[in-house]
């Protein structure tokens, strides 16, 4: 393989170098090193199956519920190895949060949805401490106007689009330091998606903010930094709109063109 | 690399642009051609046929810019397919105004009368074909995405220039020692001035054509010095 | 980097969809569905068929045991040969001076002055009756009472037609009389069990029953319970856990039979625990229940959906929030649901509480789980024994009780259910 893209970032969050990850025997990420920018959003991009997903998983260690998971290598977060002995994994997990590709609401309340983070983390004092999280969290996450006559309805009762904000809602409630999208919109309407989209353009700058998604434009559109996967390697990372109108890899271009298969 | 799209339909929208524009210079070369073939033998009927065939040429340039439009709004093209088809809707638009060079010309062979005797008019052939050479070339190297050809065009500009320099500075003189050829020499130099321009065009759509080959623009060239400027 | 999708095959002839062969196709295809709707039909009339036969002979039978045939009788207590002041019956020694009192002479010569030689139809216990009834109402003592006193069992049957010649014809004598009518037999659901059909009662056994079962709860469910979230959420997955799933797979599918003997072995004969207890057949219980709960709570934890989990692993909630705070309550009604199922089956069970002397005859209800008792099952499994023909009506009855108290388990767990199930 040629000279792949620099992994470095001006001002970087989380950092990996020479990550592998196994799932028993198979190999699904082969040395990866890449820095997530703090004030970007950074996209992660690649045909299914290219361990874009698995990557991410890596970075809040989400791959530690699966139990022949293996990581190597080495992933910082502000300098600080995360698969060290000396990184509690339930910290590192509110500090680097998670959005899913299917919205998870708890079937509880929206407000129950929303204060769950901050209670187990004791982050709010009173219960008028709680309300203001939930209120800043909902506003944040621009469902504040929609929910805040019903924060007593089951989340679920939310439409597809309402429900992954309030996903976000509750990811930025424990105020997190990163914040990992997983497909956020693949389940979502355009409208949705839309709003998600301008939800992420938001919150940068706030939240380091890495999204995978399957949809190209999506990734033009939300992110300043895009990395492209391929079978388990990156094969380029760089500045968005740099990738999609003049990629450095023929893998690349061909992938973000549609000719690959 | 793999040439075709998994999209089929993308590869035949991206190859019917490609044709119209090949289509397009086809006919501008053709034009400037016999616009000077018109200059030299006097052949108003042929130059008449010249301006009334420029209507086909902005036909053309605006089926390219519906084509472009619904490729962007349907395929939504990236990487090498996003510059191909915003130089190809830049291009149509320079093509199409070197089209109106070869209007123009053919416009002024009626006021020229039969002059044979004025020297420059035997140059002026032969700089229309650079000219109207690199505009093929230039064409060319969009359809085989080349950027090596496109650099090429872009080098042979200077010839244009010098060119024109050498029949300005004739002409000049021309109009200082008879000031009767002053009105057919004015034509003239209007017409060596639209050769010159064609062929700036000419490099202009070679570096468009370089950038959407490689996603680089072309090192910034030092450009011979025209005398009137 | 693939090849182009080739293009489909053109060289087809068009599918006829008018055609005979295809009409005809279509008509095999919808018959076949007739046919399928038309053999599930049958198997649902069926079965509701062979259901209403049981629940209307069992009706039928058992509806009859709640009622018996009184006797009207006027018994004289002013003039009666007893010593019994009103007011000390309403002190604390009640029972002492209602026990100086012989009330079986006073019934039996009440008996001879109301119905003579027809005295002999009254039930052997009615002296009971009588002072149960001055037991509840001291002022009787002041007056002459009307009793209804219960007839025997054979009076009994012959009011329902079902008696000896004899008895027949001295029920139509007293029924001309007037004085012999049937009402509700509420010491049915009141007494324990006896030797004599019309005295019997269900409410011992019922007790046993109640006291049996929980125990059996008590044990099983947080034992399975915890069994079930410790293979799901953190048992790895190894040669030693799959064994473990298949012994609790057939440990469900061991006969009952085998859990009495276990529990034989082990609680009496190594624990020497009491015999014939409730602890002792709940404990058995236990052990036979306790599979079925472990494996319907696999099953409902996992039907939890995973997206809850990485929900509440994402903001960073430890292993045990994510099972209490979410996993837990999310298949709790799966779980109750599952845990009701298997009460019930071990409600029903006979076999392994015969192993473990819960047969024996208890003519009191038990005051303890340690107290010897017996369970609704066996005591039917008794009374289909017994050779007085009083008693086929009480043990239909006491099937139907035993019925009424399954009913009432799965309705609280169709309850639970529909209660604490949720949408995700």
């Amino acid at each position: 393989m040629t000279d792949i893209s620099n992994p470095k970032t001006p001002n970087p969050k989380m950092s990996a170098r020479n990550v592998n990850v196994y799932y028993g025997e198979k190999q699904a990420i082969q040395n990866v090193s890449i820095d997530v920018d703090t004030d970007n959003v950074t996209a992660f991009i690649g045909p299914s199956g290219c361990g874009k997903s698995t990557f991410l998983r890596t970075l809040n260690r989400m791959n530690d519920t699966v139990a022949s998971a293996r990581v190597t290598g080495e992933i910082t977060l502000d300098g600080e190895d995360i698969y060290s002995s000396g990184m509690d994994v339930v910290q590192l997990r509110a500090r680097v949060g998670m959005v899913f590709q299917k919205p998870n609401p708890f079937p509880k309340s929206i407000y129950d949805n929303i204060a769950y983070g901050p209670r187990i983390h004791g982050l709010a004092s009173s219960k008028a401490d709680l309300d203001q999280i939930v209120e800043s969290s909902l506003r944040r996450a621009g469902l504040w106007d929609e929910v805040k006559d019903r924060l007593k309805d089951s989340g679920t009762a939310l439409s597809g689009g309402q429900q992954q904000r309030l996903c976000i809602g509750r990811a930025i409630a424990v105020e997190p330091e990163v914040i990992l999208m997983d497909e956020p919109c693949s389940a979502l309407d355009p409208i949705a998606t839309a709003k998600i989209e301008e939800l992420i353009h938001a919150l940068r700058g706030r939240y380091a903010i890495v999204i995978v998604t399957h949809n190209m434009q999506q990734a033009a559109r939300v992110s300043q930094r895009t990395a492209f996967f391929h079978l388990g390697t990156l094969v380029e990372y760089g500045v968005t709109s740099e990738i999609f109108t003049n990629p450095r890899e023929l893998r690349t271009k061909d992938y973000i063109t549609g000719r690959y298969g | 690399m793999v040439d075709q799209h998994t999209v089929k339909a993308f590869d035949e929208d991206i190859n019917r642009l490609r044709g119209l524009i090949a289509e397009m210079g086809g006919r501008v070369e053709t034009a400037i051609e016999e616009a000077m073939t018109a200059l030299v033998q006097q052949d108003e009927k042929k130059a008449k046929a010249i301006v009334d065939n420029d209507g086909r040429i902005d036909a053309l340039e605006a089926e390219v810019e519906r084509l472009v439009v619904q490729i962007i709004a349907l395929r939504a093209p990236l990487a090498d397919d996003l510059r191909e088809v915003i130089a190809a809707l830049k291009i149509v638009g320079v093509v199409e105004r070197i089209g109106d060079y070869a209007k123009n010309i053919a416009k002024r062979v009626p006021k020229i009368g039969d002059h044979r005797t004025i020297e420059p008019i035997s140059l002026l052939p032969s700089m229309a074909q650079v000219a109207s050479e690199m505009v093929g070339d230039a064409l060319n190297a969009f359809a085989a995405r080349d950027a090596l050809l496109a650099e090429a065009v872009v080098q042979r500009d200077s010839v244009v220039d010098s060119f024109y320099n050498s029949i300005f500075r004739t002409l000049v003189t021309y109009m200082v020692e008879n000031p009767k050829t002053i009105t057919e020499c004015a034509h003239l130099l209007f017409i060596a001035k639209n050769i010159e321009r064609i062929g700036d065009h000419a490099t202009n759509v070679a570096e468009m054509v370089y950038y959407a080959a490689t996603g680089q623009y072309l090192p910034e060239r030092d450009r011979t010095t025209i005398i009137e400027s | 980097m693939t090849a182009p999708v080739p293009s489909p095959q053109p060289d087809r002839a068009p599918t006829d969809w008018k055609g005979a062969a295809m009409q005809k196709r279509i008509a095999a295809r919808y018959s076949a569905e007739r046919r399928f709707r038309t053999l599930g039909l049958t198997a649902i009339v069926m079965s509701a068929g062979f259901l209403a036969y049981l629940l209307i002979s069992m009706l039928h039978d058992g509806l009859a045991g709640f009622t018996r045939t009184e006797i009207a009788m006027r018994i004289d207590f002013p003039t009666a040969p007893i010593v019994l002041d009103p007011a000390s019956l309403r002190s604390a020694n009640a029972d002492a001076a209602l026990a100086s009192v012989n009330w079986q002479s006073l019934t039996d010569q009440a008996a001879q002055e109301n119905l003579g030689k027809d005295s002999i139809w009254l039930a052997p216990s009615a002296w009971v009756a009588v002072r149960d009834a001055v037991k509840h109402d001291p002022s009787v003592l002041q007056k002459v009472a009307t009793l209804n006193l219960p007839a025997s069992a054979e009076l009994d049957l012959a009011a329902k037609s079902d008696g000896s010649d004899e008895a027949e014809a001295a029920y139509a004598r007293l029924d001309k009389t007037g004085l012999v009518h049937r009402a509700v037999n509420w010491s049915f659901l009141t007494a324990s069990d006896g030797t004599d059909p019309t005295q019997v009662g269900i409410w011992g056994a019922f007790k046993g029953s109640l006291l049996t079962m929980t125990v059996t709860l008590l044990l099983s469910f947080p034992i399975g319970v915890l069994a079930a979230l410790y293979l799901e959420e953190y048992a790895p997955r190894n040669r030693w856990t799959d064994m473990i799933e298949v012994s609790i797979n057939n440990l469900a599918a061991v006969p009952s039979i085998i859990f009495g003997l276990l529990g034989l072995a082990v609680f009496l004969n190594t624990l020497h625990l009491p015999r014939s207890a409730a602890l002792v057949g709940g404990l058995t219980l236990a052990l036979m229940t306790m599979p079925v709960i472990v494996i319907a709570g696999r099953n409902a934890i996992k039907a939890v959906p995973p997206s809850i989990r990485d929900a509440a692993l994402g903001i960073g909630a430890s292993p045990v929030q994510v099972v209490f705070h979410h996993v837990l309550p999310l298949a709790l009604p799966g779980i109750m649901t599952g845990t009701i199922i298997g009460m019930a089956r071990a409600l029903g069970e006979t076999a392994p509480l015969l192993m473990i002397g819960m047969r024996a005859f208890i003519a009191s209800p038990p005051g303890g789980i340690t107290d010897p008792a017996t369970v609704l099952p066996v005591q039917i499994f008794l009374w289909s024994d017994e050779v007085s023909k009083g008693f086929v009506e009480k043990t239909s009855a006491a099937i139907i009780v035993l019925l009424a108290f399954l009913l009432g388990m799965n309705s609280i767990a169709i309850y639970l259910r529909n209660k604490f199930e949720r949408r995700w």
